[in-house]
């Protein structure tokens, strides 16, 4: 369905966005990941200062990941807030998934009420239990939530049902991912696609199978609003997790679907200032350096996979294995660069990147050393995770660039 | 080449401190195999620029059993002809997944330097920090500025920084099986150490069944001769030095392997430190891997105890110099006690009636094969990177599975023909 | 180490170390001391010489906890070394066991 060899496809592959601001979890990669091997090029990169700064406006979709959704709320606050809901009503398309997924839905609590796109009321909240069941779930996996919890029954593989005629792959039903999304019960302010179904031998129970049946299974997975011009969907599970192939088809689908058929010509990224632009041996020796720092980087930060430290940042855990995470998908992604020397490349972005991995390198040294003499290093784990997703974001905002020239060029040469 | 290897070699000119990156050729592989065999061909396209070649096995870095064996090829001072000394512990494994499957270092820096290999780059570093350091310093040094302490380290002491016809290159903290005085020629070009590190990842052409095959292999090996024994003083028992195994076993601490090899052929010997210790030591350097049967038996010949042995082998590996070489002219002088043989490390002189014939490193014991067999063996070992001692120990290995092995992993259809050739090309 | 290799094997199609979720530390070499981790769905085993240790991942250290004991049920996969399957589509089973030269490794 999303051949890569389809050059037209490509051509009109739709602006998107990836949030990676405050609050994004790692998951946002897998969007990278997914999009990347579908064929979208047209990627970019939002963070809540950006989306402030009327980034969304050349956007046609908006992704939102997997995180700390408090932490979302209140770094876009009202304001971003409002450009969300301008964006959507606009005609935008805004796909959240898990922390992506609560950000809109109906809520009293501090940030998040600022949002409320959807009035839909979830099952998995311990308002919804009898006290019994309260005291036996306060006991697992839970994110407080006021007075009361939300709570998570299973984690890995859910079996989703496609209904409202909907289908992903080419079936009605589908197994899916499902790290902390919510489970919403039905409403009229929503169009159900996808309800939980039942569980895999790879399903992880947090509670008695019984308990987790009640909680899931007959409400709404994945479901769609439509808001002024624009649509939301929502995502129980992690549709992006990229050994999902279903379901990152499902997802692919959803995107061109809602661009109603409008072709987007992929415009070149650069003006015509060549001083921003390096190319060929330069690049070659820019990218070495990059090369150089990474693999500083990651041969430092894997000595530490086998501690078993977790760092609490916001109110979220980050472990060290996550660093690794970050440098390899930019790692990965390198070998691509490397064969479009001749296209040209944004010169200070690159440096940046560069710089940024020469300090990642720097402080995943000092956390090493300071983890070796039993030290804190929580505040240096919050400044190297921020930058590994400054360096990230940076990296592949150049990455899609490139990818888009080269297939703008081929274009023009044909 | 696009299976078993990173596809890449280093050419670094520590004179210009120019640094190029070559594809390995696979016409080149083809009619070379691999290991010595290549490591022999960049060696005399080279050879006017006297450069180290250092080279991995076709198979060195896979599950092939004992397929540990990485090399440095280069002429040596000793004998004034191109010698082989193996690397073995995991450094030949992280060469290869450092990114290079070769590299050849030419040229003399002006001043020292350091190479830092690392994930397909080639750094040339300034050394002043570390030069004049002894082994086991550089390497702590190294290891703690890259911060990582699972780097591999080829490195000389004061014997390589002052040029002794002795110096060996270590490996890590370790006496390496550098018998051809290679400590010198890092020396020479002011090069204190090459730092490795890598996380690349080697395609397999024909994976299940190159997979399978070592797994057959495995099992044959595990069921051979040397099955019930281990460490390396059932080596020169094998050789004939019975009364070795009462003399050290006071001190053995544990065996180890080298990367994937089913004999343990390196013991760890506690000298500062309880040897029955099971938990991490206090103390931060209680004792010393012996990896040089000969070191060994050169200073117990001397009359030394094995205390005393093992604490000059461990000085010997700091220093960088050949414990062989320390001992034999030792005995010549009639040194018997450990300081006087400490203290002849610094200008050592004379003439070594044991040094090797061939080109492989006598390192290796003969373990009464014939010379002409043990060199053929040796070839084998080295063109494919299976642990030379090993190589000896297991005829299941034989050169018929071997290049089974290479075949289902490159695709590229060696043959017997091809290996006579390679062993008569490296053998002239 | 073998073990590393067999098992990113089962994991990468491929010899590579990276993926592994059996690891040997062999950092204190001097000290002649190294252990076997293998990382588990939730808990790290320490195979030592002295004995064996279960840790909870990420229950060690600056931020342990009686909140971090219910582990974090909404954390998303790392997706690099992925916890031990015991190679479970594969009928001989664990590839490490297989591979280990020494016989350092067994399955009860």
């Amino acid at each position: 369905m999303f051949p890569i060899s389809n050059r037209d496809h490509l051509l009109h592959s739709p602006p998107i966005g990836i949030y990676t601001g405050s609050g994004a979890s790692h998951s946002w990669l897998w969007f990278v990941e997914i999009l990347d091997r579908m064929g979208f090029c047209n990627l970019h990169f939002v963070d809540e200062r950006e989306i402030l700064s009327n980034g969304l406006d050349p956007l046609n979709v908006l992704l939102m990941s997997g995180g700390d959704t408090f932490a979302i709320a209140e770094g876009l606050g009202a304001e971003g807030s409002g450009k969300l809901r301008n964006f959507i009503e606009g005609g935008g398309l805004y796909i959240g998934t898990c922390a992506g997924a609560y950000l809109p839905l109906r809520s009293s609590m501090d940030f998040l009420n600022q949002f409320n796109f959807i009035n839909v009321k979830i099952s998995n909240i311990s308002r919804r239990l009898s006290e019994l069941e309260r005291h036996s779930f306060e006991k697992v996996a839970c994110s407080v939530y006021g007075c009361d919890f939300v709570f998570h029954v299973v984690r890995e593989e859910v079996v989703l049902e496609m209904v409202n005629g909907y289908q992903a792959d080419g079936k009605k039903e589908i197994i899916a991912p499902l790290y902390g999304g919510p489970s919403m019960l039905p409403s009229e302010d929503i169009e159900p696609i996808a309800i939980y179904k039942g569980f895999t031998k790879k399903t992880k129970f947090l509670v008695e199978e019984e308990l987790a049946e009640k909680t899931l299974v007959g409400n709404i997975a994945v479901t769609k609003k439509s808001m002024g011009k624009g649509h939301l969907y929502i995502f129980g599970p992690h549709f992006e997790h990229p050994h999902y192939p279903s379901c990152n088809l499902f997802l692919g689908e959803i995107i061109l679907k809602e661009q109603n058929g409008k072709p987007f010509p992929i415009q070149k990224d650069f003006s015509g200032d060549s001083q921003n632009r390096v190319k060929g041996e330069a690049l070659r020796g820019l990218l070495k350096d990059l090369k150089r720092e990474l693999s500083n980087s990651r041969i430092m930060a894997s000595g530490m996979d086998d501690f078993s430290v977790s760092w609490l940042i916001g109110n979220k855990y980050y472990e060290p294995e996550k660093i690794s995470v970050f440098i390899n998908t930019v790692w990965d992604k390198l070998k691509d660069l490397e064969s479009m020397l001749d296209l040209g490349v944004d010169k200070n972005l690159l440096l940046r990147c560069v710089e940024i991995s020469k300090e990642i390198a720097k402080d995943i040294k000092t956390i090493k050393s300071e983890m070796g003499n039993q030290g804190n290093a929580t505040l240096l784990a919050s400044k190297l995770f921020l930058n590994l997703k400054t360096l990230s974001s940076n990296f592949f905002t150049f990455y899609f660039r490139a990818k888009r020239n080269r297939i703008q060029t081929q274009s023009l040469g044909e | 080449m696009e299976y078993l290897s990173t596809n890449k070699i280093a050419i670094i000119d520590l004179a210009t401190s120019k640094i190029t990156d070559r594809e390995l050729d696979e016409d080149l592989v083809k009619g070379k195999i691999g290991g010595a065999g290549i490591t022999m061909a960049l060696y005399e396209e080279y050879q006017n620029e006297d450069p180290i070649v250092l080279g991995t096995g076709l198979l060195t870095g896979t599950l092939a059993p004992a397929s540990a064996l990485g090399m440095i090829t280069a002429k040596s001072p000793l004998t004034g002809k191109v010698g082989h000394a193996p690397l073995t512990l995991y450094a030949g494994l992280e060469l290869k997944y450092s990114g290079f499957d070769y590299v050849v270092i030419k040229g003399k820096s002006p001043k020292p330097v350091y190479l830092w290999i690392h994930d397909g780059v080639a750094d040339i570093s300034d050394a002043k920090e570390i030069w004049g350091k002894d082994v086991w310093a550089s390497t702590d040094t190294i290891r703690e500025l890259m911060g990582d302490s699972l780097i591999q380290v080829f490195a000389i002491g004061k014997a390589g920084e002052s040029e002794s016809d002795f110096a060996q290159v270590c490996i890590n903290y370790w006496a390496s099986g550098d018998r051809w005085g290679f400590g010198k020629l890092f020396g020479e070009k002011k090069l204190k150490l090459v730092a490795l590190r890598g996380m690349s990842l080697l395609e397999v052409a024909d994976a299940e069944g190159f997979v399978k095959q070592c797994k057959e292999l495995l099992s044959a090996v595990k069921g051979g001769a040397f099955a019930d024994k281990k460490g390396i003083e059932e080596i020169p028992v094998a050789i004939g030095e019975e009364d070795i195994r009462e003399w050290l076993c006071p001190l053995v601490h544990r065996h180890q392997s080298c990367f994937n090899t089913p004999y343990p052929t390196n013991t760890f010997v506690f000298l500062d430190e309880d040897p029955k210790l099971l938990m991490e030591s206090e103390k931060k350097e209680p004792g010393f891997l012996i990896t040089d049967v000969y070191g060994l038996l050169g200073f117990k010949k001397l009359g030394l105890s094995a205390a005393d042995a093992c604490a000059l082998l461990r000085e010997c590996a700091k220093y960088g110099i050949d414990a062989v070489a320390v001992a034999e002219l030792g005995q010549k002088a009639g040194k018997k006690k450990p300081d006087e043989i400490k203290k002849s490390f610094s200008g050592l002189k004379g003439t070594l009636e044991n040094i090797g014939k061939g080109m492989f490193s006598p390192w290796c014991p003969h373990f009464g094969l014939p010379a002409n067999e043990w060199e053929r063996r040796q070839a084998v070992a080295y063109i494919f990177g299976i642990h030379p001692i090993f190589a000896l120990m297991s005829p299941e290995l034989s050169e018929e599975k071997l290049i089974e092995l290479a075949n289902l992993g490159t695709g590229l259809g060696f043959t017997s023909e091809i290996l006579d050739k390679v062993i008569a090309d490296i053998s002239k | 180490m073998a073990c590393e290799m067999a098992c990113g094997y089962h994991r990468d199609d491929g010899f590579a170390l990276l993926s592994a979720c059996i690891m040997v530390t062999r950092g204190r070499e001097k000290k002649d001391y190294s252990a076997v981790v293998l990382k588990e769905e939730e808990n790290i085993v320490i195979a030592r010489p002295e004995g064996l240790e279960i840790r909870r991942i990420g229950a060690v250290g600056e931020e342990a906890g009686a909140d971090q004991s219910k582990g974090d049920a909404s954390a998303k996969p790392l997706l690099l070394r992925e916890p031990c399957d015991l190679c479970s589509d594969r009928e001989e089973g664990p590839l490490c066991l297989q591979f280990c030269p020494v016989n350092a490794i067994s399955m009860d």
